[in-house]
């Protein structure tokens, strides 16, 4: 898979540099650097999962700026215009805020999944006494969509500490 | 198409779904396999950030 800077930029209101096939990075604003993207991940596909991420690269705390979800979506236009794939994410734990980010993480996908025909799955899971947040997100039309939800939904079974989040 | 060919292409269907099933999808067997894997994917997600500050400081942005 390899993600067009091109029509990315067409859509997004902060212009990126790409700096890998699936990885970009661009500055708000307000001057605070992000780096956004996917990678591929095997966890419980051998292919066509990738992880999304969107990091504050050096960590600093800004003010809200409504421009960067609308980079996201920039980004997820691009991805699912693309041969069918999963996305799946993980709400960075990091500095244990992995909850206000799940909010707002979940805010941002429903959201994004209702307008786009996509499918949204969400739960979380504890291990080594850490719950993360994670989710999936992939278009209804996907050749093996029943098949991959039943599949992450199975593999979260071995997490046995776990709370449904209720679908909005 | 006849009953009995019917049932047949139905288990063909069967067991083609479940080789592609098993060529998709990452099986654990055990709850400490799995954990091990999520906790490979997070090492992966750190490893991952790492090489994307090395391009952002190759690329001097």
């Amino acid at each position: 898979m390899n993600l067009s800077l091109d029509h990315i930029n067409a859509k997004s209101p902060y212009q990126l540099v790409k700096l890998t096939d699936l990885t970009f990075a661009f500055t708000t604003d307000g001057g605070i650097r992000y780096s956004v993207g996917f990678y591929a991940d095997t966890l419980f596909m051998k292919k066509g999962a990738y992880h999304f991420f969107i990091d504050n690269t050096e960590g600093e705390h800004g003010p809200h700026d409504s421009k960067i979800v609308d980079v996201v979506v920039a980004v997820l236009e691009e991805f699912f215009d693309q041969e069918p794939s999963v996305m799946l994410y993980i709400c960075d734990p990091v500095d244990h805020r992995q909850a206000a980010r799940n909010r707002l993480y979940t805010i941002w996908y429903q959201a994004y999944a209702m307008s786009h025909n996509l499918t949204m799955y969400s739960d979380s899971v504890k291990i080594d006494n850490e719950v993360y947040y994670a989710g999936l997100l992939m278009r209804h039309d996907h050749p093996h969509h029943d098949e991959i939800l039943s599949a992450y939904q199975e593999f979260l079974k071995f997490f046995p500490v776990r709370y449904h989040l209720p679908e909005k | 198409m006849s009953e009995k060919s019917c049932t047949f292409a139905s288990q063909n269907a069967k067991v083609r779904r479940l080789i592609m099933q098993n060529d998709l999808f990452v099986r654990y067997s055990t709850q400490a396999e799995a954990e091990d894997a999520f906790r490979k994917m997070l090492h992966l997600k750190d490893e991952w950030r790492a090489q994307v500050r090395e391009c952002e400081r190759r690329l001097a942005l």
